[in-house]
């Protein structure tokens, strides 16, 4: 069985409107924003958990009391402003088109290719028949289910992952 | 020949609206709309 949670909400009052500089700066900020944190009820056996190494993800696995490893391949795939600009930019055009160039493969950092890639280095890190906890992102978390999925793996999954919400995987 | 971008390939706009970093956009889309 494979369970895989969203790190808690993040508590964020940033402004809307980012020049290229504030974006990549409020990325940054933003793994250190405080938490919403929720009480969850845990699954009675895991017998490993892997977590993201950004620091929300972190803060979320100390706040549930798990021992876990911490690994660098669940990190939330990375935003970066898609040009240098004076000018200002609502945050959702930039996410968006940063997302839209990652999807192309198109991005000079990391690309869906890349992406894959890491999944695929996790999957082979792990066991598959243990029971495994995993603390991950919104964005990377449906990558990765997709292809839990397609080695085999059922479950019900949002649209968009909710925080702290634990989805089960269980293998046909 | 394969075309560009294929219906399938609509998946990424909810992967989109999942990042974690979208999070706060909504939030605050909220709160100008209401």
């Amino acid at each position: 069985m494979i369970y895989i949670i969203r790190h808690f909400k993040v508590k964020d009052n940033s402004k809307i409107w980012l020049n290229s500089r504030e974006f990549n700066d409020w990325v940054e900020k933003y793994d250190l924003f405080e938490l919403e944190y929720l009480n969850i009820y845990l699954p009675s056996k895991i017998d490993k958990a892997y977590v993201s190494s950004q620091t929300r993800a972190i803060k979320t696995a100390e706040h549930l009391g798990i021992a876990y490893q911490i690994s660098d391949l669940l990190a939330e795939v990375k935003s970066k402003a898609f040009i240098n600009t004076n000018i200002r930019l609502p945050k959702w055009l930039w996410l968006f088109v940063d997302r839209v160039l990652w999807y192309f493969n198109v991005t000079s950092y990391e690309n869906r290719d890349m992406t894959h890639k890491r999944i695929n280095e996790f999957i082979e890190k792990i066991d598959l028949s243990d029971d495994i906890f995993i603390i991950t992102h919104g964005f990377f978390m449906k990558q990765i289910v997709r292809k839990f999925k397609s080695l085999g793996f059922l479950g019900d999954f949002d649209i968009r992952p909710k925080n702290g919400k634990i989805y089960e995987l269980a293998k046909r | 020949m394969k075309p560009q971008f294929e219906i399938k390939d609509i998946n990424i706009i909810n992967d989109i609206l999942a990042s974690d970093e979208y999070d706060s956009v909504k939030i605050k889309s909220h709160r100008i709309l209401f």
